[in-house]
C-alpha cells in the first residue's frame, strides 16, 4: 500500500482540483435557449436547428466564466501582474503615467490611433440616419442635438503611455464631423472646451472613463449655450453656482483591477449652493425623469449613454421636463408621448459606430 | 468540447473519471464509446451526425469486408470504396471550409438567385465538421489494416468505433495504429500506478498550453497578421512569427501530450506525436519529430504504395513521390494556396536533402545544421500563417527589411508584450531544447523509484496544473489550433 501512496494522493489532489468548480452553491443556470422561432418566417425548422446546435456552445461561454472560483482565480492572477510583474496592460484596462488609467475595450485604443476608421459607406450611413431623425422631428416641431462626449484620451493624452500615439490619418469623430459638416443639423462637438478646462482643473476622473463633475458642467454649459440661441429664455448654469467638495472616488475602470490605494482617488466634486427644485423620479421603461413644478421652461427628451449620468443634475435644472433614455436609438413613440421641445442624442466617441 | 475547456476540465472529465473507475471492467468500453459520442456531440451538435454516420458507414464496409474475406477481389472494391467515401467526405468539407463563402459572395455580386435561407446558413455551416480530419484519416487506416482473415472477427466493431471516436484523441489525434490500437482494447487495464503517471502527462500538457501556447497567442493573434505586411518593422515580424512558430508547437504538443496522459489513464498507450521538432538539423530530421503519427500515415498509406509503383513500372522519381507526400500533407491542413506552398516547401526541402545537397549539409557544422533548419521551418510558417501568398511574400519581405527602418506599429495593433509573455517565450525556447536528455543525464543517479523523487514530479505537476488553471482563467481559454485543420 505505502508504494502506492503517492500515486492515489496524486489521483485525489487531481480529482480534488478539477471538482472544485462543481461544489455547491452552482452558478445561476444559463439562458441556454437564445432564439424566438415562433414568429420566424421562411425556414422556422431552420431556426429551431440553429438555436439547439447553439446550446453547448452557448453553455461553454456561460461556465467558462461563472464557474466556481473563476473570479477568485482571475483576481489572483490580476494580483500577480499587478504587484509582482508590475504589468501595465489588463483586460479593458490600461495603466498610464501617474496612474491614470484607460479604457482599452471596444476599440478604443483603436480609435484614438485611428486605426479603424469608418468607411464612405459608414459615414454617408451616419449621416442618412441623423438626417432622417432631424427631418422626422423638425416635422413635429422640435430641435435636434447631436452631442458628442470625448474619450478620456482625447482630453488627457499626456498621460498614456509613450506608445500610445494619436493617430495621424481621418480618425472616426472627424471624420464624421467632416460629413456632417455641411449638414442642417446641430453637431456639438465638446473637445475644446473640455480641453480649454483641463488646463485648469481636473474634468476626467483619473480612475473612470468618464467626465467628473467639473467635466459634465463644462459639457452642460456648452451644450445649454447652444440651445440657447434657439430658446433664448434658457439659462446656462456657472460655477459660482456650485462649490468644491473633496470626496473619495474609485472608478469603474479601477473595477477592473486589483483593489489598490493607488487607484483611489481624492478629487473635487461641485455640489450646488442652493437647494434645489428638481424632483427626479423613475420613467416608465427604464427611462430617468426630472421635473421642476409649475416651470414654463422647454421640455426635453434626452437619449444618452453613461456620460449623461454626470450631466443630469446640471441639465435638468434648465428643464421644465426632463426625461433620459439610455438608447442609441430615438424612440419615437416616447417622443409623442413626451411632446418635448428639445431633443439631445448624446453619444460617447467611442459609440460613434452604433450610428453606422 | 476542447480538452481545455472548462466544461471539460471541470464538468465532463471529473464525472466521466468517477463513473470509469467505478464501472465494471468489461463494461468499460462501452462507457467509453458512450461518453466519446456525448463528447463529440457536445462539441459538435450540428455535425455529429455526419461523424456518427462516417462511423457506421465505415463499421459496415468492415463488416462487409470480414463477411466476404474470401473474395479478394470483392475486399479491395469494398476497401476503395470504403476509402473513397471518407476520403469524399473530407475533400468536400474542406472545400466548404475554404471556398464557401466566398463562392456565396461570387454567386451574389454575379446576381445569380439563391434561396435567402443559403446566404443566411451557409456562412454558419461553412466549416470543417469537429475532429473529421482525423476520422478520416483514422478510418482509411482501420479499413486498410483490418484482419479481416483471423479467428475473431465479430468483435471487431466495437473497437472499430472507438478506434474512431474515443475522446481524447478524436479531435486532433494522435493517428493511431488500428492493429495496435485493437489489441490495447482488449489488454487495457486500469492500474493507479499508471492512471497517476497519465493525469501527470495531462496536466503537464495542460500547463504547455495554458502557461505557454496560450500566453504566445497573445502575440501571435494580437492582430498583426491583420496588418498591411509593408507596415510591420521587421523586429516586430520576428517576433510575431518566432511567437507563432513556438504557440503552434506548444499548443499541439499540449494537445498530444493531453491525449495520450488522458489515453495512459484509460489503459492505452498512444504513439508519441513530438520529439522537440526545433532541434532538427534539417527538413527530414523535422519530419520525424513533428507530427510523427501523420507523417506515419502518409508514409504508410502514400509513400510506400507510390514507391511500390515507381519500383514496379520504373517510372518517375522519388523526389517526385516526396512532393507528392507533402503537396498532399498540405492540403490536408487547408485547400488554400498558402498551405499548398508551405507543402511544397517541405516535399522540396526533403527532396533536396535526399539528394547531394544533403550530403553537404550533414558535412557542415552542428550549430549550421540547426540553423538551417530552423530558418526553413520558420519560412514555411510564415505560408501557413498567411491568409494569402501575395500576403506571405511580403510578409517574407518585412522580415528581410532588418536595415531600413519602418515605423513601430500601433500600440493598438501590436500592443507591448508583457513581462508574463516574455516569460512565456522564454520558457518556449528552453523546453523546445532537449533538456530532457540532460536532466536524465544528470538524473541517472537519482533513483527513479524513490518515494521522494515521485513526490516531486507529482507535486510539480500538480502545482503547474494548479497555476495554468489560474493563468486560463485570467486570459480565457484559446481553442487548439489543430483543431480547425
Amino acid at each position: 500500500m505505502s508504494r502506492k501512496l503517492p500515486h492515489l494522493l496524486m489521483i485525489l489532489a487531481f480529482m480534488l482540483i478539477v471538482s472544485l468548480p462543481l461544489i455547491p452553491p452552482l452558478p445561476a443556470p444559463a439562458q441556454l435557449w437564445q432564439a424566438d422561432c415562433t414568429t420566424q418566417t421562411g425556414l422556422p425548422l431552420a431556426c429551431w436547428l440553429k438555436a439547439w446546435v447553439k446550446i453547448p456552445s452557448t453553455f461553454n461561454t456561460y461556465f467558462s466564466d461563472h464557474y466556481r472560483l473563476h473570479q477568485q482565480e482571475v483576481h489572483l492572477l490580476e494580483s500577480a501582474r499587478l504587484y509582482l510583474l508590475n504589468e501595465k496592460t489588463f483586460p479593458n484596462v490600461l495603466i498610464g503615467k501617474e496612474d491614470w488609467l484607460y479604457y482599452t475595450g471596444e476599440n478604443n485604443i483603436q480609435d484614438y490611433e485611428c486605426t479603424m476608421p469608418f468607411t464612405k459607406a459608414e459615414l454617408a450611413a451616419i449621416r442618412e440616419r441623423l438626417l432622417a431623425w432631424n427631418e422626422r422631428l423638425q416635422q413635429r416641431g422640435i430641435r435636434f442635438y447631436v452631442v458628442i462626449a470625448p474619450n478620456k484620451e482625447s482630453i488627457y493624452p499626456q498621460y498614456l503611455p509613450d506608445r500610445v500615439q494619436a493617430g495621424v490619418r481621418a480618425c472616426r469623430i472627424d471624420q464624421v464631423l467632416a460629413e456632417l459638416q455641411d449638414a442642417p443639423l446641430n453637431v456639438l462637438d465638446l473637445r475644446s472646451p473640455l480641453q480649454r478646462a483641463a488646463q485648469t482643473a481636473q474634468v476626467y476622473h483619473r480612475t473612470d472613463t468618464h467626465w467628473n463633475s467639473t467635466g459634465a458642467l463644462v459639457a452642460a454649459q456648452t451644450i445649454l449655450a447652444r440651445i440657447q440661441k434657439d430658446f433664448p429664455d434658457l439659462g446656462v448654469p456657472s460655477a459660482e453656482e456650485y462649490t468644491r467638495e473633496i470626496r473619495e472616488h474609485s472608478g469603474d475602470l479601477a473595477g477592473f483591477l486589483p483593489r489598490d490605494a493607488r487607484f483611489v482617488e481624492r478629487e473635487a466634486f461641485l455640489v450646488p449652493l442652493q437647494p434645489s427644485a428638481v424632483v427626479f423620479e423613475e420613467g416608465s421603461g427604464g427611462t430617468a425623469v426630472s421635473s421642476i413644478a409649475g416651470s414654463d421652461l422647454p421640455r426635453a427628451v434626452i437619449f444618452c449613454d453613461s456620460f449623461a449620468d454626470a450631466l443630469k443634475p446640471y441639465l435638468s435644472e434648465h428643464f421644465s421636463r426632463a426625461v433620459y433614455s439610455r438608447s442609441f436609438n430615438l424612440d419615437f413613440d416616447l417622443i409623442e408621448r413626451e411632446q418635448p421641445d428639445i431633443v439631445i442624442f448624446e453619444v460617447a466617441q467611442r459609440y460613434l459606430t452604433v450610428l453606422r | 468540447m476542447e480538452l481545455n475547456s472548462p466544461v471539460f476540465l471541470f464538468i465532463f472529465l471529473p464525472v466521466f473519471l468517477v463513473f470509469y473507475s467505478a464501472c465494471p471492467a468489461r463494461a468499460r468500453n462501452v462507457l467509453l464509446l458512450v461518453s466519446s459520442a456525448a463528447f463529440l456531440i457536445w462539441g459538435d451538435p450540428l455535425y455529429f451526425p455526419l461523424i456518427f454516420g462516417l462511423t457506421l458507414l465505415t463499421a459496415a464496409f468492415l463488416a462487409g469486408i470480414q463477411k466476404n474475406a474470401a473474395d479478394i477481389c470483392k475486399v479491395k472494391r469494398l476497401r476503395t470504396a470504403g476509402v473513397a467515401i471518407n476520403l469524399i467526405s473530407l475533400l468536400c468539407f474542406k472545400v466548404l471550409a475554404a471556398y464557401g463563402t466566398s463562392i456565396l459572395a461570387a454567386a451574389v455580386q454575379a446576381g445569380i438567385y439563391l434561396p435567402s435561407w443559403i446566404s443566411v446558413y451557409l456562412p454558419q455551416i461553412a466549416r470543417l465538421p469537429l475532429g473529421l480530419s482525423f476520422l478520416v484519416f483514422q478510418a482509411v487506416s482501420l479499413l486498410l489494416d483490418a484482419p479481416y482473415k483471423t479467428a475473431n472477427n465479430g468483435r471487431l466493431l466495437l473497437p472499430a468505433s472507438l478506434h474512431l471516436l474515443l475522446f481524447p484523441k478524436a479531435i486532433s489525434g494522435p493517428l493511431v495504429r488500428f492493429d495496435q490500437f485493437r489489441q490495447q482494447v482488449s489488454e487495457q487495464q486500469f492500474s493507479l500506478e499508471q492512471a497517476a503517471a497519465g493525469l501527470r502527462r495531462f496536466m503537464l500538457g495542460f500547463a504547455k498550453k495554458a502557461l505557454i501556447a496560450d500566453q504566445l497567442a497573445l502575440v501571435a493573434n494580437s492582430g498583426i497578421f491583420n496588418q498591411a505586411p509593408a507596415r510591420i518593422p521587421a523586429e516586430s515580424a520576428w517576433i510575431a512569427i518566432l511567437c507563432y512558430a513556438l504557440q503552434i508547437y506548444f499548443d499541439f504538443a499540449a494537445y498530444s501530450d493531453m491525449a495520450i496522459g488522458l489515453g495512459q489513464v484509460l489503459g492505452f498507450k498512444f504513439q508519441e506525436n513530438f520529439n522537440h521538432p526545433y532541434w532538427s538539423v534539417s527538413i527530414t530530421d523535422f519530419w520525424r519529430r513533428w507530427h510523427m503519427t501523420l507523417s506515419a500515415w502518409f508514409r504508410d498509406y502514400v509513400f510506400y504504395p507510390l514507391e511500390k509503383k515507381r519500383a514496379r513500372s520504373k517510372k518517375g522519381s522519388q523526389s517526385l513521390n516526396l512532393l507528392i507526400v507533402f503537396l498532399l500533407t498540405g492540403l490536408w491542413h487547408g485547400i488554400t494556396p498558402p498551405f499548398i506552398v508551405w507543402g511544397l516547401i517541405q516535399g522540396a526541402a526533403v527532396a533536396l536533402e535526399n539528394g547531394s545537397f544533403g550530403r553537404r549539409l550533414r558535412r557542415l557544422w552542428p550549430p549550421l545544421q540547426h540553423l538551417y533548419a530552423l530558418l526553413v521551418i520558420l519560412f514555411g510558417w510564415v505560408f501557413f500563417r498567411s491568409p494569402s501568398l501575395a500576403y506571405a511574400f511580403q510578409f517574407l519581405k518585412a522580415l528581410g527589411n532588418v536595415f531600413s527602418p519602418v515605423k513601430p506599429l500601433p500600440y493598438s495593433v501590436f500592443p507591448p508584450i508583457s513581462t508574463l509573455t516574455w516569460i512565456a517565450f522564454g520558457a518556449g525556447i528552453l523546453l523546445s531544447l532537449p533538456l530532457n536528455k540532460i536532466t536524465e543525464s544528470c538524473l541517472s543517479k537519482v533513483d527513479r523509484e524513490n518515494r521522494s523523487w515521485i513526490w516531486v514530479k507529482y507535486g510539480l505537476a500538480l502545482a503547474l496544473f494548479l497555476l495554468a488553471i489560474v493563468v486560463q482563467a485570467g486570459t480565457n481559454y484559446q481553442p487548439f489550433i489543430y483543431g480547425e485543420f
